[in-house]
């Protein structure tokens, strides 16, 4: 009893174990190059467009980290500038009002310096009016009671007689 | 009493062993497992057509399945290989006879595929409860692993495998004792023709007759009791056919990996992963 | 008629073979049990092999039940 005619037993029959080998072999190919090749292709396309998310993802946390930083840092920047600009600008309003309180005290030293040159001019001119008033009134009468006319040389001796008497 | 029960029985002839012929071309005979693996070939055409038309970056509820069943067979062919390259390279192979085996198995339970007849045979019937599928489909992958063998190792190399002369002659200027040792593995190398025939057989037997007892339980709980009790039995038959596929494709790569050129740096890297994993439990211990 | 009466107690005998298919995957599943006990981190790995193991050590039986068949 050989192999074959045991196996026959339960069925075995040479034409119908190839044919179902070969057709085996169709389902092989069929799914090798239609269902397998797709699928490890999807499955690998996919991984690499999951990790190019991740890599994505943490390049954008990290641009938005900086971009944080940099706010924070041009905040920072502005404050400090701003801080600047404000003392400056105190500065500025210092220097401006002192400067301002000097004008005005210059000019209102200037302003008393003149009246007070003009009061001094006003008073020589009204002192020397009066000076002369004075001499002329003197002259005047002096004439009157004399009754003649005063040479100049008489009429100095008198004005000069009346104002050291004013002087006194 | 005994009547009620006989009558919730439904008592069938139980499946006969060999494949009904249901037609045959140029007296080429068509057996009804081979409708069915034309009819698989169908399922998987269309199968190919979906997931080639429709595979998105973002998963339909069907393409999440698809992948999953895709990458629970990867890692199946990773368990046994332990060799990313190997896996790779055997994967198509592996996991269209899983695939269709699973498939080939599980097609008989569609109600009513297998009460189809034409002249009082089935037209459909399981592929794998027939020996002549599993024969083919074994000698298939052991002539398969054959012809990678003697492109791995050479002609003379793969012969070698079997006609052990060169360690006998080894053995022998190395001394009485280890060239008696060697002669015995002479033998032991010509018992490894019968081993690969056995191999075969054993693959095919194995498949065969898990399935083919399934279908004639069946048959018979059907004629003690039709109701409720084959349910049971249906479920176990749904994993004993995803096991025995699994178990099949398992068996095909260990061979695979048995034929092949054990390369020195597979080698080394598998050393330094046990010597890791010792160094691993030992701290662990501590 | 004799010789019928014979393939029915070889049929029988052949049935013998499950006890042994029956004490090869207690055991198997027992050690295998055991080793899940004492690493859990592998059960994943060990339940796969162990299927696989239980279904080779299976196989014994169905041998014995194609023999069952053939006589």
């Amino acid at each position: 009893m050989n192999i074959l005619e045991i196996l026959g037993k339960i069925g075995f029959d040479w034409p119908v174990a190839l044919a179902n080998l070969v057709n085996f072999l169709i389902i092989f190919v069929l799914l090798k190059y239609f269902v397998f090749k797709p699928l490890a292709r999807g499955i690998e396309a996919r991984r690499k467009e999951i990790d190019e998310g991740l890599d994505n993802a943490t390049s954008a946390r990290t641009a938005l980290q900086m971009a944080e930083q940099e706010k924070d840092g041009i905040v920072m920047d502005a404050k400090q500038q701003a801080n600047i600009i404000i003392a400056s600008a105190k500065q500025r309003g210092d220097e401006l009002l002192s400067g301002t309180e000097i004008t005005a005290r210059e000019r209102a030293e200037a302003l008393v310096k003149k009246a007070d040159k003009e009061i001094a001019r006003s008073k020589k001119r009204m002192e020397s009016e009066l000076r002369g008033q004075a001499v002329q009134l003197v002259v005047s009468s002096v004439e009157s009671i004399l009754n003649e006319e005063l040479t100049p040389r008489k009429s100095r001796e008198f004005a000069d007689r009346a104002l050291n008497m004013m002087r006194k | 009493m005994g009547e009620f029960f006989a009558k919730l029985g439904i008592i069938r002839d139980i499946t006969p062993l060999e494949p009904e012929t249901i037609f045959s071309i140029a007296g080429f005979p068509i057996a009804n497992t081979t409708i069915t693996i034309w009819l698989i070939t169908l399922i998987f055409i269309v199968l190919a057509l979906v997931v080639a038309g429709t595979f998105k970056l973002r998963p339909t509820k069907f393409q999440v399945f698809i992948e999953m069943i895709y990458e629970q067979v990867v890692g199946l062919v990773d368990q046994i290989t332990n060799d990313r390259y190997h896996s790779k390279k055997i994967f198509p192979i592996i996991g269209a006879i899983f695939v269709y085996l699973v498939v080939a198995n599980l097609i008989s339970i569609i109600p009513g595929l297998t009460e189809i007849t034409l002249n009082g045979a089935p037209i459909f019937r399981s592929p794998t409860a027939d020996f002549n599928t599993t024969f083919g489909l074994a000698l298939g992958a052991v002539i398969a692993i054959n012809i990678v063998s003697i492109r791995d190792w050479g002609l003379l190399g793969h012969l070698g495998k079997f006609f052990r002369f060169r360690e006998v002659y080894q053995g022998f200027r190395q001394g009485m004792a280890s060239g008696f040792t060697a002669l015995i593995d002479f033998f032991v190398g010509l018992l490894d023709i019968i081993g690969e025939i056995a191999k075969v057989v054993s693959l095919a037997l194995r498949l065969f007759g898990n399935m083919y007892a399934g279908q004639v339980l069946m048959i018979i709980i059907f004629g003690a009791l039709a109701f409720v009790i084959p349910s049971i039995w249906l479920a176990m038959n749904i994993f004993v056919g995803i096991l025995q596929a699994m178990v099949f494709s398992a068996l095909v790569a260990a061979y695979y990996m048995l034929a092949i050129k054990p390369t020195s740096d597979v080698a080394s890297r598998e050393d330094g992963g046990k010597k890791t994993e010792v160094a691993f439990d030992a701290i662990q211990e501590a | 008629m004799e010789a019928e009466a014979a393939a029915l107690i070889g049929k029988g005998l052949a049935t013998f073979s499950m006890f042994g298919s029956g004490i090869g995957e207690g055991y198997l599943i027992g050690k295998a049990l055991e080793a899940m006990g004492r690493n859990p981190d592998m059960q994943g790995v060990i339940f796969t092999r162990m299927i696989i193991g239980v279904a080779l050590a299976e196989s014994t039986a169905i041998y014995a039940l194609v023999a069952f068949f053939l006589i």
